[in-house]
């Protein structure tokens, strides 16, 4: 009998309409769900009553940033080992790669966005 | 020693000199001789604890080590730089040391305090240069993750997706290229003005028509943004104007309404208060701006607000300035908590083409 894997679902947090949207699109086409955030707040809340496999963090956002809300999120032992990935466009930036299960740097391309995703929700 | 030498009145010479020069006795310690050209830097020879000695690189440098005491050691110099704070008075001092007979050492120096001044802008502007790379670099690749994305997914997925969901990408991918376009006329912008090279193309016509046109395009913005624009034109203030530059001038400001207004209504209010004056007031009643950021946020690439740090070269405002000044007139901010207003008041005539000043 052939069994069907549930869905999994990413929190996509960007401030950037466009953005979250245009990432949102790339992954519901590949059949993952999608939260879509455009704050903390939203985010803090949604995972509340939601449980995503994997957590997509732009960094650079109004009063907090993707790495201050990841930082929030690790105090919380319900989120300390869910996977969170960075997005950025900020060069150079002091951010630590090692602390998060990916890094995108922006502008990326499809096919890097999915290899992160498939390799840490999978 | 020839006879004309001797005849002159070397006292005299030194105490004219405008080079200042010390003479030192190594055995006793003791300042012999300080011209009076050197007695306007007493901290350049003398023991003087309120005054911080540094090196070119900024590292402090100890009495013990500093020209003078090193001189007293018998060291001699050739052009070292010193620099000497005390409160707010900075000196860079260049100093030059030999060795006289009969254990003496002179010691001269030269005030290059300008010439270093001049050199740290040079390094400061070159900073912020560096600084501007990064941070349009940075504006720039937002828009252009957007269009990345948005044509990748056009290109594996147009074939199954419905046509509204291809004009919804579509609509995506031009509001990116309109904003690549912005944020790239706005560097272009810039340079202009500060090279003052903005010129303007006026025409007769209303500035009232202007700011309603620019209100009109902005609407859809506001509506996203949940806030209602009021517009007061209560005079069509008839006049030359750039009709591109006044509406940039009105986008600006209202865009800038929108991002720190925090939803408040916006006012825009057109009026005539002199037969001659135009005067043009955007009013939000979001957070204010402190005293202290109020001549900043004119600067270019300053932003008023960390919150908003996102999205913006922090361009726009120096750009109102700019243009309101190639009209002849300014901008002035008033702001307290809970009430900004931008107010751009402008001369009604206005010659044919007037650069910047």
């Amino acid at each position: 009998m052939k069994t069907t894997q549930p869905l999994k679902t990413i929190l996509v947090v960007d401030d950037e309409p466009d953005l979250l949207a245009a990432v949102s699109g790339v992954l519901a086409d590949e059949g993952y769900g999608v939260i879509e955030c455009c704050d903390h707040r939203q985010a803090l809340e949604r995972l509340e009553s939601h449980k995503p496999d994997a957590v997509l963090l732009d960094v650079m956002m109004p009063e907090v940033s993707g790495v201050e809300l990841a930082q929030k999120m690790r105090q919380d032992p319900r989120f300390e080992k869910l996977p969170i990935v960075i997005m950025s466009a900020v060069e150079g930036t002091d951010i630590d790669q090692r602390a998060f299960a990916g890094f995108l740097r922006k502008p990326f391309k499809v096919q890097r966005l999915l290899q992160i995703i498939e390799k840490i929700a999978a | 020693m020839s006879p004309n030498l001797q005849a002159i009145d070397l006292d005299g010479l030194l105490a004219d000199m405008p080079t200042p020069l010390v003479v030192l006795d190594i055995a006793t310690t003791a300042v012999v001789y300080a011209n009076p050209a050197a007695q306007r830097y007493p901290f350049a020879y003398l023991q003087l604890a309120n005054w911080c000695a540094s090196d070119a690189d900024g590292n402090a440098i100890v009495e013990e080590k500093l020209p003078y005491r090193e001189a007293l050691r018998g060291l001699t110099c050739h052009r070292r730089l010193v620099h000497f704070k005390h409160d707010d008075d900075t000196r860079a001092l260049l100093f030059h040391c030999h060795s006289l007979r009969d254990g003496l050492v002179v010691l001269t120096f030269d005030d290059v305090t300008p010439l270093a001044d001049s050199q740290r802008q040079l390094r400061d502007a070159l900073q912020a240069r560096d600084e501007l790379v990064s941070l349009a670099a940075h504006e720039l690749r937002s828009p252009l993750g957007v269009l990345q994305l948005v044509a990748e997914r056009i290109a594996r997925k147009a074939a199954d997706m419905p046509p509204d969901e291809l004009r919804k990408l579509a609509d995506t991918a031009l509001r990116q290229t309109n904003r690549l376009n912005i944020l790239i006329s706005n560097l272009l912008d810039v340079s202009r003005m500060r090279s003052g090279k903005l010129e303007l193309e006026v025409e007769e016509g209303p500035l009232g028509e202007i700011v309603r046109e620019a209100c009109d395009a902005l609407l859809p913005q506001a509506n996203a943004a949940g806030t209602e624009l009021q517009l007061h034109i209560k005079d069509p203030a008839l006049g030359m104007w750039d009709r591109v530059r006044m509406q940039q001038v009105v986008v600006n400001l209202v865009s800038n309404a929108l991002k720190y207004g925090a939803g408040t209504p916006i006012t825009i209010a057109l009026e005539r208060p002199g037969a001659d004056q135009a005067m043009l007031r955007v009013c939000d009643g979001g957070l204010g701006i402190g005293p202290e950021d109020r001549e900043r946020v004119f600067e270019p690439y300053v932003r008023a607000s960390r919150s908003h740090a996102a999205h913006s070269l922090g361009l726009g405002l120096f750009i109102v300035r700019g243009i309101a000044r190639a009209h002849g007139g300014d901008v002035a901010l008033d702001a307290s908590p809970g009430k900004t207003v931008f107010t751009v008041n402008l001369p009604i005539r206005c010659p044919e083409r007037c650069p910047l000043t």
